[in-house]
């Protein structure tokens, strides 16, 4: 069968690509959250600190598995 | 000598001579260091906990692997299971609140 | 140091500028190769700290109650580091460390400035070497004061054993190790280095690559001034980096002594 078309080049760099997208949506997400709060009510912002670092923990996890998985999977 | 409570070996003029420049109003009361650093401290922490946690676990994952020869499992297992321990660990000092 | 714009002018582009752009040549012996004992670095490193020694003493020759001017500044200077870093990290114990903290920023402003400055234009810190070692003395300073205040068991046991349920600790304990003792002290060194780095790369690029499109081609003179204002503006966010580098590394120096301080569970 003959080939039609072909993408040459490293798919791992195309998957990592698309990895970033979610996390970065994410943590902006988490820190926008956290800098309105406090606008609103500045007395709550030591108060909800912890949560912003679990948020941020869970969400920049899936990020780094992105680069980690990205060298484990090329060719 | 004593200078406002605390014992100092060797006492700086500035600590002494200024006492209005020295403006004793900090932000929380002296006495007790707060239980975590704060802010810039927090987040550098919280970072080195999960590349640290990926590192050392990936890393004793890919050990494993080069031992027991099982073409990269046991590196993506220990990747897996260090990223865990990262996020315990900011959870656990980092997520709970004062 | 005009060694490189001359032989630009003269024709011969330099373009694109590389690590080798920051081995500077060697002062004495003068112009000997590989030697890199004296050179443009150490200079800058002696008048650091003798422009820092100097007007410290110089501003507290005599001390007044009424401050004069430059008594004042001095004095900011130190209120700030004692105040905004040493005692709102570490609590009133803080005033202990201030010595330290003002010197350690102080002379890592000086030395970034130095990237700058003209006839400078560049900054110790952008060899690891500099960094490297600064960081070694907050690292083996956090640590003996640790160890100095809980005993030398309790102080790893306590840096080392998060507060988690007794299973996962073995997965847990080797990452707290290596996030703590082996993280921090490279960090601090690289944030530095990479920091002073990359500021120095960037305007030797904007810097020569004007040059490099002028001897390229004579019409390309326009975009050659839009390189140099780039090379302006980029200054100007160095000035920013600059200070806020120094801020950081004394701020985690600090954030670290109150870590190893800190009475917990």
């Amino acid at each position: 069968m003959d080939v039609l078309a072909a993408v040459n080049g490293s798919t791992a760099a195309i998957g990592y690509g698309l990895a970033a997208i979610g996390p970065g949506i994410g943590v902006g997400l988490v820190f926008a959250a956290y800098i309105q709060s406090t606008a609103r009510q500045p007395e709550s912002s030591r108060m909800t600190l912890p949560y912003v670092w679990i948020g941020f923990a869970v969400i920049e996890a899936l990020a780094l598995f992105g680069i980690a998985f990205g060298f484990i999977w090329a060719k | 000598m004593v200078v406002r409570g605390v014992r100092h070996s060797l006492v700086f003029p500035a600590d002494i001579v200024r006492p209005v420049m020295a403006d004793d109003q900090t932000p929380r009361p002296p006495g007790q260091p707060d239980d975590y650093p704060s802010g810039a401290g927090q987040g550098w922490t919280a970072l080195s906990y999960l590349v640290g946690g990926m590192l050392v676990w990936g890393f004793i994952g890919w050990l494993v692997d080069q031992w027991l020869d099982t073409g990269g499992v046991a590196t993506g297992i220990g990747f897996v299971l260090g990223m865990a321990g990262g996020v315990i660990l900011v959870i656990r000092r980092l997520g709970t609140p004062t | 140091m005009f060694g490189q714009a001359n032989v630009l002018a003269a024709g011969q582009a330099e373009f694109p500028p590389s690590v080798e752009d920051f081995y500077l040549p060697s002062i004495l012996p003068w112009g000997a190769h590989d030697s890199y004992w004296v050179t443009k670095f150490t200079l800058m490193i002696w008048i650091a700290v003798g422009v820092l020694i100097i007007f410290f003493l110089a501003t507290y020759r005599n001390p007044k109650l009424v401050p004069t001017k430059k008594q004042w500044f001095a004095e900011s200077i130190y209120g700030f580091v004692r105040n905004n870093i040493s005692v709102d990290m570490i609590g009133h114990q803080g005033v202990r460390f201030a010595p330290y903290f003002t010197t350690l920023f102080c002379f890592v402003l000086v030395t970034n400035a130095f990237a700058i400055i003209p006839l400078f234009q560049i900054s110790p810190n952008s060899h690891i070497a500099f960094p490297a070692i600064l960081a070694v003395i907050s690292y083996v300073l956090f640590n003996y004061i640790g160890i100095r205040h809980h005993g030398f068991g309790k102080y790893f046991k306590h840096a080392l054993i998060p507060p988690a349920p007794w299973y996962i600790l073995p997965l847990l304990i080797p990452i707290e190790a290596f996030s703590t003792f082996i993280i921090r002290p490279f960090s601090l060194a690289v944030r530095l280095f990479a920091n002073m780095f990359a500021g120095h790369m960037l305007l030797l690029v904007f810097t020569l690559g004007g040059f490099a499109m002028l001897n390229a081609n004579a019409w390309l003179a326009p975009v050659s001034v839009v390189s140099w204002v780039m090379t302006v503006a980029l200054t100007l966010l160095e000035a920013l980096v600059i200070v806020l580098q120094a801020y950081v590394f004394t701020v985690l120096s600090a954030s670290y002594i109150q870590g190893a301080l800190a009475e917990e569970h």
